[in-house]
């Protein structure tokens, strides 16, 4: 039972951290979109890191890796890998419809298989703290 | 494409190559960031406070390549889809694997290997789909 409620407590944290990491790395981008990039140093625009929309998306991203590291102190990593590969589709969803980016096959191929190998992975590797 | 081999002049002030350096920087220093973060933790003696631990040369190392390669990947978005470059910062389970398993002496099985190579494959259809 105790286990139960640890597990069910670790999945909202995922989500929660799927979610923080998605929106924070969107905010970067959309942030980006006023500057010139971290090179190109103008007098009319901040350097990229100091503009809202970034240092405000790496602080919500940085939520999403705390959460991240609550999650795997409450349940196996080989459960909750797999899970934190949504943010891979999530990320890529939020590009096509919010970044108007264009929706290629090849693209969603690639990031079907790499989730297919995310998950291999989580079952194979060894995670001596938790077995 | 062609264009831009036969001018390295435009080559070098090609935005989209210094996007892609940056993204394979911060892929790179961001897996040697957690082989040293990693590294340091073997490494640590039992019993070390917390601030003689944050303070070692290894957490250190961490620290700094951690902080290049998010202000790399800052860099690499700026002018590259976000559909296109964070799934390839999945490379990091590729190279983390392999740099694990050469400096740290990691034993990795076959199937580990084997999902390792699925990413890669995965990776390089998103590489492509450009």
């Amino acid at each position: 039972m105790e286990a139960q409620r640890d597990t069910s407590t670790a999945e909202a944290l995922v989500a929660g951290s799927v979610l923080f990491a998605t929106a924070g790395q969107v905010i970067i981008k959309l942030g980006l979109g006023k500057s010139q990039g971290l090179w190109s140093w103008s007098p009319h625009a901040l350097p990229a890191p100091l503009t809202l929309g970034v240092a405000g998306g790496l602080v919500i991203y940085g939520v999403g890796t705390l959460l991240w590291i609550a999650a795997i102190s409450r349940s196996n990593i080989s459960y909750l890998y797999p899970l934190a590969s949504l943010n891979y589709i999530l990320i890529a969803l939020c590009g096509h419809f919010l970044l108007h980016e264009p929706l290629l096959a090849g693209r969603w191929i690639g990031i079907g298989i790499m989730s297919v190998g995310i998950v291999l992975l989580a079952r194979v590797a060894p995670h001596p703290e938790t077995a | 494409m062609l264009i831009l081999v036969a001018n390295p002049g435009r080559l070098l002030a090609n935005p989209l190559l210094h996007s892609w350096l940056a993204l394979s920087g911060s892929i790179v220093l961001g897996s040697c960031a957690q082989i040293a973060l990693k590294h340091g933790a073997n490494t640590r003696r039992p019993g070390a406070s917390l601030a003689r631990t944050a303070l070692s040369p290894w957490v250190l190392l961490w620290a700094a390549s951690f902080t290049v390669a998010t202000a790399l990947w800052i860099v690499a978005l700026s002018h590259l889809d976000i559909s296109y470059a964070y799934p390839l910062l999945g490379l990091g389970y590729v190279l983390v694997t392999a740099l694990a398993a050469w400096l740290l002496r990691e034993r990795v099985s076959r199937l580990h290997w084997l999902a390792v190579g699925i990413i890669a494959i995965g990776a390089a259809c998103v590489a492509r789909s450009f």
